[in-house]
C-alpha cells in the first residue's frame, strides 16, 4: 500500500501532459497597443480519473509482484494508463503574452509545459463591465516536467503523444479602477490526440490511438494589484467527456476536472 | 495560414496599436489671462497636458486654480482620479513659486509660466475621441472668477476614431 501511495504521489506530481485549461486573464479585451505578460501556474485535478489512478497504481504494484495479470486485466491496465496520460492529474506553468490589436481584438500567445497556443479575442465594453469571446488553437507536445511516470512506463509506455486543443471561450468581468479585476467565463475544448501505447511488458503489444475528447465548463478569477502588476487567481471546473479504444477495450475519459491557477500578470 | 491572418490583423491594426497620440489645441483667452497648449499626449487611460499661462492684463495677477476637468464629446466629464502633484494646478503653481497657501505671489504683466497635469481614468479610451475639452473650472485671478473658454484638444487626422477601435 505504501508503494501504491508513493506511486500515486508520483503520478500526481509528474503526469498531466495537457495543462491548457485556464484562461487566467481579465475579461476586458486589450485596447490597441496594450500589452499583458503573465506567468501562470496550473494544477489539474481530474476527480474521476484520480480514482482510476489509485486503482491503476495498486494493480500495477500487484502486477509487479506476482506477474499474474489476466488478459482482461492487462487491457484494463493499459486503458487506465492511457486515461491517466490524457486526463490525469498534473501541474505545469506557462507564459501568456497578450497584445491589443485595436478594433477590440487582442491576440494571445501561450507557451510552456509543451504547449504552444494562439488565440484571438473580441471584446464588448460597457462602462465598468467588459465581455470577451474568442478562439484558441493549441499544439500540445504531450510532454510534462519529467517523462511520464517512469515507474508506469516500465509496464505501459506512452509515447509520441501529440494533441491539438481547439477552444472556444467567453468571459464577462468587471474592473475596479486600477486595483482589481473580477471575471467569470465558460469554455469548451475539443482535444484531438494521437499517441502510441506500448504494453509489450504485459503481453499486449503496441497500439496507436487516434481519437479526441471534450471539455466543457466554466471559470471564475480575480486579479489584485495596482496599475502595472497584479496577482492573478482563477478556478476552472470542467466536465471531461470521451473515450478511447486500446487493445480492443474501451476506456471512458469521463470525469470532472478542477484546475486552479495562479500567477503574476504585468500590464502595460 | 494562422500567422498570415495574424500578420494581416496586426498590420491592419497598426494605427490603432499606437499607445498615445499628440493632440493639438488653439490658444484661448479671457482678460487678463491667455492659455495655450504646449503639449498634450493622449493615451488610452491617461492624458498628459502642458499649458502655458500668460498674464495679458495691465496688473500683476494672483492666480489660483485647483480643479481641471476633461469633457468628452458625448458630455462625459472626468474630474476625478487626478494623479500626482502635477494634477493639482494650485499646488503646481505653489511649486513654481507663484502661489502658496500663506503668501500668494503674482504673475507679472506679460509674464508666462508653464504647468503640467495628468488625469487617469480607466473606463474610456481617450485616444479615440476627435476632441477633448480641458476646463479650468475654478480659475480665480486677483480674487475674481475668470470664465476661461475650454481648451479644445483635437486629435491628429491620422488617429483612428471611435471607441470600437
Amino acid at each position: 500500500m505504501r508503494t501504491a501511495a508513493a506511486l500515486l504521489a508520483c503520478v500526481a506530481s509528474v503526469s498531466g501532459c495537457a495543462v491548457n485549461l485556464s484562461e487566467a486573464r481579465p475579461a476586458r479585451v486589450l485596447r490597441g497597443g496594450e500589452l499583458q505578460i503573465s506567468e501562470i501556474n496550473n494544477v489539474v485535478a481530474p476527480l474521476g480519473a484520480l480514482d482510476d489512478t489509485i486503482t491503476s497504481a495498486e494493480a500495477l504494484v500487484q502486477a509487479a509482484r506476482d506477474k499474474s495479470l489476466t488478459q482482461a486485466q492487462a487491457r484494463d491496465l493499459a486503458g487506465r494508463a492511457v486515461a491517466i496520460a490524457l486526463a490525469g492529474p498534473g501541474y505545469g506553468a506557462h507564459i501568456d503574452v497578450t497584445l491589443g490589436l485595436g478594433y477590440r481584438i487582442d491576440t494571445n500567445f501561450r507557451f510552456g509545459n509543451g504547449i504552444y497556443a494562439l488565440s484571438l479575442r473580441r471584446g464588448v465594453d460597457w462602462d465598468r463591465w467588459h465581455a470577451g469571446f474568442g478562439l484558441r488553437a493549441g499544439y500540445n507536445t504531450g510532454t510534462s516536467v519529467i517523462p511520464y511516470l517512469n515507474d508506469l512506463n516500465s509496464y505501459v509506455e506512452i509515447a509520441d503523444t501529440t494533441r491539438w486543443d481547439l477552444q472556444a471561450f467567453a468571459q464577462l468581468g468587471r474592473e475596479f479602477r486600477e486595483w482589481g479585476r473580477l471575471w467569470l467565463g465558460v469554455k469548451a475544448m475539443r482535444s484531438l490526440f494521437t499517441l502510441t501505447v506500448d504494453a509489450s511488458e504485459i503481453g499486449l503489444g503496441r497500439d496507436v490511438i487516434d481519437d479526441g475528447m471534450d471539455y466543457f465548463g466554466g471559470h471564475i478569477g480575480f486579479a489584485v494589484g495596482y496599475r502595472y502588476v497584479y496577482f492573478v487567481g482563477e478556478l476552472s471546473v470542467l466536465r471531461a467527456s470521451g473515450s478511447i479504444a486500446a487493445f480492443g477495450a474501451e476506456r471512458s475519459l469521463e470525469g470532472t476536472t478542477v484546475a486552479p491557477s495562479w500567477g503574476i500578470l504585468g500590464h502595460w | 495560414m494562422a500567422l498570415a491572418v495574424l500578420a494581416a490583423v496586426v498590420c491592419g491594426g497598426c494605427a490603432a496599436m499606437r499607445r498615445s497620440w499628440q493632440f493639438h489645441g488653439e490658444p484661448v483667452a479671457a482678460t487678463p489671462i491667455a492659455l495655450s497648449v504646449v503639449e498634450s499626449s493622449v493615451a488610452q487611460r491617461r492624458i498628459e497636458v502642458t499649458l502655458e499661462l500668460t498674464n495679458t492684463g495691465e496688473e500683476p495677477a494672483e492666480i489660483t486654480c485647483d480643479q481641471v476637468t476633461v469633457t468628452l464629446p458625448d458630455g462625459t466629464v472626468f474630474d476625478g482620479e487626478l494623479s500626482g502633484i502635477g494634477a493639482d494646478i494650485g499646488r503646481k503653481l505653489a511649486g513654481l513659486g507663484l502661489r502658496d497657501g500663506v503668501d500668494k505671489r503674482a504673475l507679472e504683466r506679460g509674464q508666462n509660466t508653464r504647468f503640467s497635469f495628468g488625469i487617469n481614468q480607466g473606463a474610456r479610451d481617450l485616444r479615440r475621441f476627435p476632441s477633448l475639452e480641458i476646463r479650468l473650472t475654478d480659475l480665480v485671478v486677483n480674487g475674481q472668477r475668470v470664465d476661461l473658454p475650454a481648451v479644445v484638444l483635437r486629435a491628429p487626422p491620422e488617429a483612428p476614431m471611435g471607441e470600437d477601435i
